[in-house]
């Protein structure tokens, strides 16, 4: 079931939140707010590799257009979105990446 | 007590991965980072790099009297991250096979080393595009009785 556009401005509260500038591929840039999640993650090959899962947490609104390799820039770092996950409650999970899809 | 011939061949092995440089006449650095029986994680300032092991000896039949034969089975990874291309990591491929060919006897340490049977690539994408090539080689080598 959707939360309510309050609902939803209310879990995106200005101290859990951080802003990432949004450029759709061929689109305008616009600040949204996100939750920055970057977890350690470990890729294994045959070999272990440290490495980070990032993921931003966005209001589906602000994204309703995304597609892969559209880049949000966090923190002067820019990723590009890799994974879209829409929960259909008004959240999208972005699964980010340094480099291009 | 002198080294095993195995040490020996591996010692050569790695001297051999180390030589992979665009000054030695290769199209990558991989020689750089070379690194044997690696047991923790590779970070960013180790790719690409190489991981080697000898991960198993096996006893091969038909070798001379007073000898043991064995075949080395030596485990090369190449590890890369960020946006190498699929093509680059071909050639890193070929830059790995043709450093093995350059001497299949390691300066006469082995009878030979076996074509491998197979090679695997594989790529997973996280915070970086991280793509693993796998090669594993057989190197025959007569030892005496009783030593590795």
């Amino acid at each position: 079931m959707p939360f309510t556009d309050s609902e939803i401005d209310y879990f995106f509260d200005p101290v859990l939140t951080v802003d990432a500038i949004y450029t759709p591929q061929g689109g305008q840039a616009s600040t949204i707010k996100i939750i920055f999640d970057n977890d350690f993650k470990v890729v294994d090959l045959s070999t272990g590799i440290e490495s980070a899962a990032p993921a931003a947490i966005c209001k589906t609104s602000d994204v309703a257009s995304v597609k892969h390799n559209d880049t949000l820039v966090i923190s002067s770092v820019t990723y590009y979105v890799s994974g879209i996950q829409q929960d259909g409650t008004g959240i999208t999970i972005l699964i980010l990446s340094r480099d291009m899809v | 007590m002198a080294n095993t011939k195995r040490q020996q061949i591996m010692d050569a092995v790695r001297t051999r991965l180390q030589s992979i440089t665009v000054t030695n006449g290769y199209d990558f650095n991989l020689g750089n980072h070379v690194l044997e029986w690696r047991t923790t994680m590779l970070n960013d300032n180790e790719m690409p790099g190489i991981v080697f092991r000898d991960i198993q000896n096996i006893k091969v039949e038909r070798g001379p009297v007073a000898y043991f034969r064995w075949g080395l089975n030596i485990e090369i990874n190449i590890i890369t991250q960020g946006g190498t291309s699929i093509t680059d990591i071909r050639k890193m491929l070929g830059d790995v096979y043709k450093a093995i060919g350059t001497d299949v006897r390691w300066g006469g340490l082995a009878i030979l080393t076996e074509q491998p049977n197979n090679d695997e690539i594989q790529s997973e994408q996280q915070e970086r595009k991280i793509t693993g090539v796998s090669i594993r080689l057989q190197i025959i080598y007569d030892s005496p009785l009783w030593e590795a």
